[in-house]
């Protein structure tokens, strides 16, 4: 496997039994649990933050085998919704893991269907919600998909023994009440390292040793057709419904801290309560084991809301704080609701003292308690002290004063030498002649295009949506429109959605498919053209083939590096306007996989004496005028800055630096924007033959003999730097 | 039971999420996540509840990122059975160590509010990683690395900054490991050394823990923050033979504080051309320095007119035609210095391929005017002139591509005759009347003058765009402010301004708006 973080060296927590105490991260607990649980299949799609578990499963083979697990590497989440519908006839546990919002909205059709006919055996959808801090997607809650289709949505307190706990009770909730399960953790989450004490793995009653005998009896009742899902729709709310509250309330999935100050609560949903604890604690209102003054009720399920508890937790209260972020407020909408028909007057308050939108962070929480406390009033509890120390903690903004400017951001892009960026850097240059083009970027690492030094992209509407987005702007556009894709986004929908859609309609636009080899801004995941599954099983896919046998006229590949071709291609496709789709696929391998597979092959060579060339580019200090041209052409890491050498100039120079892994293209774009002159390749021999030493003296010594000196040298050594 | 700490211990690590140059260097991918493993494993060996979290580096690419972890400094096996409740992420104000894996995530950590004075170690690696934005401007658009550690000393409650680099390339280990040394040493954490040392060994490599060996015996010794030594180091020219000779004139002609700018531009021109072109340099800027002289070297008497004048002035007579580019690439002294940028090893063959593109206003340049200028205007007409290149690929280490770099590089005595010389000698002349003229009466408007200069620069588009920028300044508000006397007042800081400006974007948007600006000012001015 290429993965970009094996989890190998951990796999053995994944067998632990009953008792031993299982210490690491969330990824891996959740995956025990799974196995505790007695999942029979389980597949997925990789996305941040979930993609991790996607790789234990593809690395866990031997256990999977042990137990007789089945597991995919699904071509999207929709697949991996649809593979669920094992469940509905066959009493076995399945599970399927994606990212949130984004997967929840491709799996959504199966999703729904799903939720419609019920299920028998358990089935839980691990989700990972890519909001907040470090998140790359619309912040979307998947609540509502949760409300819409009748799908219980747990989100755990981040404690490892409550989601590990609420794993296991999740299979058993859904079959509890027939209905499908999401379990939704936040980024942080996915990676807190935490311990619990583990059980034995389950081995599944229906499983790859042991299988189903006969195909279910044909039961028109679990068909999403008409009549029966009016029927069905009737059973969701009249039994499911009432089943999942009942097992909720019974096993207590969510939590009661009580507190001193009975007159008042905190509602959370279970991601805030860490943050929720620990603002309280700043301002004197628990200790750091969580015992509360004010009375918390935890909710690890958000939907759907139990009214008795709700109702329990707020009798004799006048005020609850809601704390859930996002919007819109389900939770607090659910919760005044309950308390409107069981007549209770308590105050529900919630994005008053709380944003409306974005991430609670600690300091937002923090200043929210704070809020509700100075204006609710708590019995027994010092108002004026909570304010006083609350106005202590608010950050003074000291760190900003005393830099006096402004930190540059670093957001993220391209990795030192990656395959897609001379592409881009092709599409700047072409600029120059046909002016500005409208890109419909994509979701991927290509996407990065639309950060500085590149700034391209208009549009990005989905994975492997780009295209399609661009269909309807060609039509209204002289100039060419181009798309940009990867391999991940052709396989995940591309094909169909973008691809298809533009053959049969015969769009005039030019869709570049970067074959880089892997979804690698995830992780490095294989797609189906990579040629090997996670198994390593060859599959003869290629993204080629698919494109001729759709009908594609108009198709070339290119290797990225070669920056000459690229221009040539890219202009042929400008040129070849009116011909409906035309396709290039930019071929070269991810740099990071490339390397990751090299450098320690490289390293053992070179460790062991073998005569190894390694190429990489320089500048030549003394000829760049530091006008840093090169550098808004490319971005690369390794092309950087060092302070001007030269007494009488300011302007730092470019620099490449020794992570250069000599992909070529700072030189090639120099040759090709025709920059300056200041760039030159080098290839260093390591561990030269006694052949090439020889043949290096007698050259050099001719060399420097054609070489000249300076009329006015240098009086500090060279190489001072 | 009472006695028990009532808060966690909380370190935030500031890192940069997993870049490419392949997971071999000493930077590369996830090496935050090792640093958080360890202290983990550390906190476990003590005993102490522990949890930390991470925003995965593979999402954030070359971009910043955090790790978050928090340690509660109270045994496991006191606390009954009871499990402290950590956070998830940090809370501005209340960070007892922040780690920094470079020098502007450090910075950024003050920023955010993460590192305060009542509480805060700080312990961070010094070097550079620069962002983009940085790099991109046409200027210099780096952050100020001085500010940052004074801003860090002054709100840290402790500091324990120093580059970490050398460590990582001397001994091969990850700045993980090194960091993990810094903290040991810092004993900011209620973990021991041992501890420390214990769990690096479960996983660590010799390397790694060479780099922690050597990261703990650093730090221990450190006491300011320490910036990274290298990158600043300039390289002077010294006078040789007859050129010699012309320092006494210096010493002679010009005042002590400007002497060693004069020697080294003459040093430069010398290099550039002979001894002939020296003497005109010195010429040149005799009359510049006696205005300067007469007006006590300007307001704070550092007669910063001549300095200025006398680097521009040489870097406007050397300016970077294909003889020169040729000349510098086959130097001796070039050789040698890129063995050792390269960190070649003396019996390493090393081979060099040049990237050449000369276009036909570059070779036009080096041809008497009576041929460059037909020809460029042919050219012209055919709209060919950015068009036609000859793209060359030329290897320096090779006898035949050195010979032919040499060839070139010999047309040196024959340049003055070239139209491109006589051009710029021109525009020289007529930059220099343009600063003695303003000089007399503005000396803050003549410095800024002869600062202009620094926008021509670069070569084939990118210089034509300095030009462009430099001949519309020059034209529209330093000629104009000469020839009247209305537009004078402030015309000093308008100048500097449009100077910053046109170096700060490519596009000249800014310059753009700061001359929307000016035009705005000066119409209000005359009105």
């Amino acid at each position: 496997m290429d993965l970009e973080w094996s989890y190998k060296r951990d796999l053995a927590k994944l067998e632990l039994k009953q008792g031993d105490i299982f210490h690491g991260e969330a990824m891996l607990a959740i995956a025990k649990a799974m196995l505790q649980s007695g999942i029979s299949y389980v597949g997925g799609y990789q996305g941040a933050p979930v993609a991790y578990l996607m790789d234990i499963f593809a690395e866990a083979g031997e256990t999977l085998d042990k137990l007789g697990i089945h597991f995919e590497t699904n071509a999207n989440e929709a697949a991996a919704a649809a593979m669920l519908g094992a469940s509905v006839h066959y009493p076995m546990r399945g599970a399927a893991i994606w990212k949130s919002v984004a997967g929840t909205a491709v799996a959504s059709d199966a999703l729904a269907n799903l939720s419609t006919t019920g299920v028998k055996g358990g089935v839980v959808v691990i989700v990972g919600a890519d909001f907040g801090e470090g998140a790359n997607v619309g912040q979307e809650r998947t609540n509502a998909t949760a409300m819409k289709s009748q799908i219980w949505l747990i989100e755990p307190r981040p404690h490892l023994p409550t989601i590990v706990n609420l794993v296991e009770k999740g299979f058993d909730l859904s079959e509890a009440s027939n209905t499908p399960v999401m379990l939704e953790l936040r980024l942080r989450a996915c990676h807190v390292y935490g311990r619990f004490t583990a059980k034995n793995n389950k081995t599944p009653t229906i499983s790859r040793r042991k299988g189903i005998d006969e195909p279910a009896r044909f039961n028109a009742n679990k068909l999403v057709l008409p009549p029966v899902t009016f029927a069905q729709e009737r059973h969701k709310v009249e039994k499911r419904l009432p089943a999942a509250i009942e097992f909720i309330r019974r096993h207590r999935l969510n939590e009661v801290f009580p507190g001193s100050a009975s007159d008042v609560g905190i509602v959370l949903q279970g991601v805030h309560y860490n943050a929720v604890v620990a603002g309280l604690r700043e301002l004197g209102l628990a200790d750091v084991f969580g015992q509360s003054s004010i009375p918390i009720l935890c909710l690890n399920v958000t939907y759907p809301i139990v009214p008795d508890e709700i109702v329990d937790f707020c009798v004799g209260k006048r005020a609850v704080l809601i704390v859930e972020d996002g919007y819109p407020d389900y939770v607090q909408q659910a919760v005044e609701v309950v308390l409107r028909r069981a007549d209770l007057q308590t105050d529900v308050i919630g994005k008053s003292v709380l944003p409306a939108t974005g991430e609670y962070t600690p300091q937002i929480i923090l200043d929210g308690l704070a809020k509700f406390i100075e204006g609710s009033l708590p019995a027994g509890i010092d108002i004026a002290a909570v304010g006083r120390q609350a106005a202590a903690l608010k950050p003074d903004g000291g760190g900003i004063a005393a830099l006096g400017r402004v930190v540059p951001a670093r957001p993220p892009g391209f990795c030192t030498g990656c395959p897609e960026r001379p592409v881009f850097s092709a599409l700047k240059m072409l600029e120059s002649e046909t002016g500005r083009v409208h890109l419909a970027a994509d979701i991927g690492c290509h996407a990065y295009a639309t950060l500085p030094p590149f700034n391209m992209g208009h549009t990005i509407l989905g994975y492997g949506l780009g295209l399609a987005a661009a269909s309807g702007v060609s039509p209204f556009m002289d100039r060419p429109i181009v798309s940009s894709m990867g391999d991940g986004g052709f396989w995940h929908n591309g094909l169909t959605t973008s691809v298809a859609n533009a053959v049969f309609n015969k769009d005039d636009a030019l869709l570049v498919i970067y074959d880089n080899g892997y979804t690698s801004s995830t992780g490095r995941q294989r797609v189906p053209s990579t040629g090997r599954n996670f198994r390593d099983e060859p599959t003869g896919m290629t993204i080629a083939n698919v494109l001729r046998g759709i009908g594609v006229q108009w198709m070339q590949t290119v290797r990225t590096y070669d920056m000459p071709k690229v221009i040539a291609t890219l202009r042929a496709a400008f040129a070849a306007g009116e011909k409906g789709l035309r396709v290039i696929i930019a071929q070269s391998e991810c740099m990071l996989a490339k390397q990751a597979r090299e450098a320690p092959l490289r390293h053992a060579r070179l460790a062991a004496g073998d005569r190894i060339v390694r190429t990489r580019f320089g500048i030549d200090d003394e000829v760049c005028t530091g006008d840093h041209a090169c550098i808004r052409l490319s971005g690369c890491p390794s092309l950087t800055l060092k302070s001007n050498p030269d007494p009488l100039k300011d302007d730092p120079v470019a620099h490449v630096n020794e992570n250069c892994v000599g992909c070529g293209l700072c030189g090639a774009n120099a040759h090709a924007a025709i920059l300056c002159p200041s760039f030159y390749r080098a290839e260093i021999v390591h561990n030269p033959t006694a052949f090439d030493r020889v043949l290096d003296r007698l050259r050099n010594r001719i060399l420097d003999w054609l070489r000249t000196r300076d009329r006015s040298p240098i009086a500090t050594p060279a190489g001072a730097e | 039971m009472s006695d028990l700490p009532n808060r966690p211990l909380t370190i935030l690590i500031a890192a940069i999420g997993g870049e490419g140059g392949g997971g071999i260097g000493p930077l590369a991918t996830e090496g935050a996540r090792l640093l958080l493993d360890w202290l983990d494993a550390a906190a476990e060996l003590e005993g102490y509840p522990v949890q930390s979290t991470l925003l995965p580096g593979t999402t954030q690419r070359t971009g910043q990122t955090t790790y978050y972890l928090e340690l509660y400094p109270a045994r496991r096996d006191a606390l009954e059975g009871r499990e402290p409740v950590f956070r998830m992420s940090p809370r501005p104000g209340d960070v007892d160590v922040v780690i920094a894996f470079e020098l502007a995530e450090a910075a950024r950590a003050v920023q955010n509010g993460y590192v305060t004075p009542d509480r805060t170690t700080l312990v961070a690696s010094t070097h550079r990683v620069y962002v983009t934005e940085e790099k991109i401007a046409p200027g210099d658009g780096r952050f100020d690395s001085t500010a940052a550690v004074q801003a860090a000393v002054a709100r840290s409650r402790r500091t324990v900054m120093f580059d970490m680099t050398p460590i990582c390339h001397e001994s091969g280990a990850s700045i993980s490991a090194v960091m993990l040394g810094a903290i040991a040493a810092s004993r900011a954490l209620p973990i021991s050394a041992e501890s420390i040392e214990r769990a690096l060994t479960g996983t660590a490599t010799a390397a790694e823990r060479a780099g922690f060996q050597s990261g703990q015996a650093l730090a221990a010794t450190i006491g300011a923050p320490e910036l990274p030594a290298s990158g600043g180091a300039k390289r002077s020219r010294t006078l040789m033979g007859k050129a010699a000779d012309l320092v006494a004139r210096i010493e002679q002609e010009f005042a002590a504080p400007v002497q060693s700018v004069v020697r080294e531009g003459l040093a430069r021109v010398i290099d550039y051309q002979d001894l002939r072109y020296a003497i005109r340099y010195l010429d040149r800027l005799v009359p510049i320095h006696s205005t300067d002289r007469e007006q006590r070297g300007g307001p704070d008497g550092v007669f910063r007119l001549t300095v200025e004048t006398a680097r521009y002035l040489a870097l406007r007579m050397t300016f970077e035609d294909v003889i020169r580019v040729a000349d510098l690439k086959t130097r001796a002294s070039r050789w040698s210095r890129l063995r050792a940028d390269l960190g070649v090893k003396p019996d390493e063959p090393v081979t060099i391929t040049e990237y050449l593109k000369p276009g036909l206003p570059e070779l036009a340049s080096v041809l008497p005017a009576w041929l460059a200028k037909p020809m460029l205007q042919w050219a012209r007409r055919h709209d060919l002139e950015r068009r036609l290149h000859i793209g060359l690929h030329i290897r320096s280490t090779s006898i035949a591509g050195l010979t032919l770099l040499r060839l070139l590089a010999s047309l040196r005595p024959l340049r003055t005759i070239g139209y491109g010389f006589s051009e710029e000698q021109r525009a020289i002349e007529q930059w220099l009347s343009a600063i003695q003229e303003a000089a007399v009466h503005h000396y803050g408007f003549a410095v800024e003058i002869a600062r202009l200069s620094r926008l021509i620069k670069g070569y084939s588009d990118t210089h034509r765009r300095g030009e462009e920028n430099y001949r519309r300044i020059f034209e529209d508000v330093v000629l104009a402010s000469l020839r009247d006397p209305d537009l004078r007042q402030g015309v000093a800081e308008r100048l500097r301004r449009l100077i910053v400006a046109a170096l700060s974007d490519p596009e000249g948007r800014r310059l753009a708006d700061e001359f929307a600006i000016t035009v705005e000012k000066e119409s209000r001015v005359v009105a």
